[in-house]
């Protein structure tokens, strides 16, 4: 079951990508997109329908985790199986990185 | 029609599942026309004068159908005001504030914030929910008329030739014809929204 779930995560959307990273500390779903505005300049909005779909499908997928509520805000959290899943994407953008700027990814 | 002193308006107007932007953006024209969207029946849609405004509408497809106060209050943080329920649809609208940047119409309607989602893959996740709920509303019609078939005509029901097996019978040929109609709309919706979907996948 995580095999799978690990598979159809990766390469992970722009959104799904962002969401996820921000959850590696405690957010509600407009706290998320405040904070991946200013990391992005601005260049990333992420809108409620698409921050609700992705919260909930995660969430389901077990991906984060609901903490509590506050103020009739979710509070989500990364759980293990989400931070395995960030840190192979991660791995992807860096060798994506690698490889543009002309390095050849060495190992494995 | 005078409704405590505010007047009403009722319009008739059929949109198909798949025309959830045509009815978002009727929703808008009446806004601007001075009638804003009070509440609907699917076929029947109530309106109140109001301001003549410039107010975007969205529709948001929640696959459970449940009002839950944490999903009104995502949608109120980004300045949607929620209208109205109707079964899964939610209603949203939020008033539209011109940016300074933008002059023409065109360079408005590309503001990221005036769309409840942000990305395609979230909009083809939207047609994907309809055309899954709507096939799991259909099924147990389907079922229910393979079974009422089945014992219709594998079964001994219609040996005699009395009026009761001419009346079943009678029955199953209207069930059929009516299957075939819901059948042939499912089809027609299911192509129009996977032709949505088809639109918003990355070329390449």
């Amino acid at each position: 079951m995580e095999e799978k779930i690990k598979r159809v995560y990766i390469p992970m959307t722009e959104t799904g990508f962002y969401i996820l990273f921000c959850l590696r500390s405690e957010n509600h779903g407009y706290g998320i997109t405040r904070q991946v505005e200013a990391l992005t300049g601005g260049e990333i909005l992420i809108s409620p329908g698409t921050m609700y779909g992705s919260l909930s499908k995660m969430e389901k997928d077990g991906l984060i985790q609901f903490v509590r509520e506050e103020e009739k805000r979710k509070r989500y959290i990364i759980t293990p199986l989400g931070e395995e899943i960030l840190e192979t994407e991660l791995r992807r953008i860096e060798r994506l990185y690698r490889n543009s700027k002309g390095e050849q990814t060495h190992g494995k | 029609m005078e409704n405590n002193g505010q007047t009403i308006l009722e319009e008739k107007q059929r949109f198909y599942l798949s025309e959830f932007r045509e009815e978002a953006a009727w929703l808008s024209f009446m806004h601007r026309q001075g009638w804003k969207f009070l509440s609907t029946t699917g076929c029947r849609y109530r309106f109140e004068a109001c301001e003549k405004e410039d107010w975007v509408y969205q529709l948001d497809f929640k696959e459970d159908g449940a009002y839950d106060e944490d999903y009104i209050r995502l949608f109120a943080d980004y300045g949607w005001e929620y209208v109205y329920q109707h079964k899964e649809w939610f209603y949203f609208r939020k008033l539209r504030t011109p940016s300074p940047l933008a002059d023409t119409d065109s360079d408005r309607t590309l503001e990221p914030d005036l769309s409840i989602f942000s990305d395609n893959q979230s909009k083809a996740e939207m047609c994907k929910r309809i055309i899954n709920r709507q096939f799991l509303r259909i099924l147990p019609l389907y079922f229910f008329i393979l079974v009422y078939n089945y014992l219709i005509f594998g079964t001994s029901l219609l040996d005699g030739e009395d009026f009761g097996s001419g009346f079943l019978l009678g029955v199953s040929m209207v069930f059929m014809v009516a299957t075939l109609i819901s059948f042939g709309y499912f089809l027609g919706q299911y192509h129009r929204l996977q032709k949505i979907m088809k639109d918003l996948e990355p070329p390449v």
